[in-house]
């Protein structure tokens, strides 16, 4: 099933294209990843799905359903985010950051239920976490914060989950558990992954649909294994050794 | 547990307005003195500090900052042109527009400072602090303008400008109360959305809050019980910054607890603030918000300085 079809987006900041002209079509259970060097537009186009920055111009659908005509609350409900470096200068416990993933699914004068409770435990667990639900926030290493925001993410209980850059400061422990994690829930609740990432290998083992992206134009979009050699790579990058590139990432 | 740990608030809160009651420039307590000078004025006391304490609560929330309150962000000398506002078109004390007059301008500091603040739909800890800075400064220049314009109602803004809590009217001391009651309350209800907010807006947008309608919701009720304050008792410094920090200190993070907390708190930070002001160079007194500035500024720079550790 069509999760996400985008046509045509074009996204100006400040009178300079960022964006331009990028079009894809991907399906339930599909992990997409997004590639291309630091200002190709990923980041932009994140937030463009994630209801940061606006649409512009373009059709975006999502679900069924035009990316604008959804209430915060409802979308809420089938996307979640998570972005690349999460602070807080407020000591929450590790519990009370998990179950906010629950608040699209109260009204505004309800408070969280022992449901919520259960089922924030129920992802610790499942996410094998468990022993940090009572912990600061702030007292965790970077890779910790990092799987209890996605926790977050995934109470949420959405249809389509995009991370930005998830593993940019993490050693390969943290790297290979939390793309594992993801595999495993796109394939148990089949929900669609969204990873911006600079870890070409890492994603490589996992996606089966990859954008390439360059100064906001769109370098390749298609099946992973077709797109993610070394000449798309290379292209993407502005590099100009074919050879070494497929040397370092065995492609 | 909880509930007795809020007991045990409530308790010291009861002790404190029970002591003060008997704190004074004068040692001849009467009937008189106790219940027609002391308890209005340990009563304003109360009012005031819950009202600024849980607007700091309510900012520091709504803006992921914990080193805004409503006198840094500018909301406190909006409330305050609003009171010369009154002056100048000779308004009323007790008139409803009065009110509606601070509450507007204070509002309107609040949102131009905030505006000022925001670059690339993001606000900056310093940015915000530096946007209050000059909205304060300005208006405060306005004040003392209209001040050298019109000196023979000079005494009374001085004193606004200075905060202390001073004879008001028993009538409007209520009417305020049940505006900062109701303030309150509302805020205690939103208190789990403003949770939300304290990990940022963006992540309120993700987690499916719709931030530009709360947003207003929160400024208007800091606003609206900061004016609440202002208009009885002028503008009182650094009780909204000092106050949630000591509570989170407390209770810890979480909105609901940590307005009560800051509620009780506030209180009892201004009934002693304001004990020490009356007695301390008694027979006269000096204007609470003294008090509160001495105690507050180094704190300020306190939690600057813990910031900066924390940034790096």
């Amino acid at each position: 099933m069509e999760i996400i079809r985008a046509e045509n987006i074009d996204f100006k900041y400040n009178g300079a294209k960022v964006l331009d002209n990028i079009g894809f079509k991907i399906n339930e259970a599909d992990f997409l990843t997004i590639l291309g060097p630091n200002g190709s537009g990923k980041s932009t186009l994140l937030k463009i799905l994630a209801r940061i920055n606006k649409l512009q111009s373009g059709s975006l659908i999502i679900n069924g359903r035009y990316i604008r005509s959804y209430e915060s609350y409802e979308y809420a409900k089938i996307f979640s985010y998570v972005p690349p470096d999460m602070h807080t200068p407020y000591d929450f416990s590790v519990l009370e950051i998990v179950i906010m993933g629950r608040a699209p699914y109260l009204r505004w004068w309800e408070d969280y239920e022992k449901e919520d409770k259960l089922l924030a435990y129920e992802i610790l667990e499942s996410m094998r976490i468990n022993h940090l639900s009572k912990r600061n926030i702030n007292s965790l290493s970077s890779g910790e914060k990092q799987l209890v925001f996605i926790a977050q993410a995934l109470i949420q209980n959405p249809r389509i989950l995009v991370l930005d850059e998830p593993t940019s400061h993490l050693d390969i422990k943290y790297k290979m558990e939390i793309f594992g994690l993801l595999n495993e829930m796109r394939k148990k609740k089949k929900i669609t992954i969204i990873i911006a990432s600079h870890d070409i290998n890492l994603v490589s083992l996992y996606a089966n649909k990859a954008l390439l992206l360059n100064k906001g134009k769109q370098m390749f979009f298609g099946r992973a294994e077709e797109g993610l050699n070394a000449d798309n790579i290379c292209r993407a990058y502005e590099i100009s050794d074919v050879s070494k590139i497929s040397a370092m990432f065995k492609l | 547990m909880k509930i007795n740990r809020f007991l045990i608030a409530l308790f010291i809160l009861a002790l404190f307005f029970g002591l003060s009651l008997f704190i004074g420039p004068t040692s001849l307590i009467g009937f008189d003195i106790l219940f027609h000078i002391r308890l209005p004025r340990v009563m304003q006391a109360v009012i005031v500090g819950c009202a600024l304490s849980v607007a700091g609560v309510i900012f520091q929330g709504v803006l992921k900052n914990p080193l805004c309150d409503p006198y840094i962000m500018g909301t406190s000398s909006g409330a305050l042109i609003g009171a010369v506002l009154a002056q100048f078109i000779n308004l009323n004390q007790n008139s409803f527009f009065f009110y509606i007059l601070i509450a507007v301008c204070a509002l309107t500091a609040t949102l131009i400072a905030y505006n000022l603040a925001k670059y690339k739909k993001q606000v900056s800890n310093v940015d915000l602090i530096l946007a209050g800075v000059i909205i304060s400064a300005f208006l405060s220049a306005l004040v003392l303008l209209f001040l050298s314009l019109r000196r023979e109602s000079a005494l009374n803004i001085v004193f606004f400008m200075m905060g202390g809590l001073y004879e008001t009217d028993k009538g409007l001391l209520i009417v305020v109360s049940v505006l900062v009651f109701l303030g309150i309350a509302l805020s205690l209800a939103l208190s789990r959305q403003l949770d939300i907010f304290s990990l940022g807006e963006e992540k309120a947008v993700h987690l499916g809050i719709n931030t530009e309608k709360y947003k207003i919701i929160y400024f208007t009720i800091a606003s609206l019980i900061t004016a609440c304050a202002v208009s009885i008792s002028g503008t009182i410094g650094f009780v909204g910054l000092v106050v949630p920090h000591m509570a989170r200190m407390l209770v810890g993070p979480s909105h609901f607890k940590l307005i009560l907390a800051s509620a009780i708190g506030g209180s009892i930070f201004l009934i002693v603030a304001d004990a020490f002001a009356r007695t301390i160079i008694a027979p006269s007194e000096i204007p609470v918000g003294i008090i509160t500035a001495l105690a507050g500024a180094p704190f300020f720079l306190w939690l600057l300085l813990r910031n900066r550790e924390k940034v790096k």
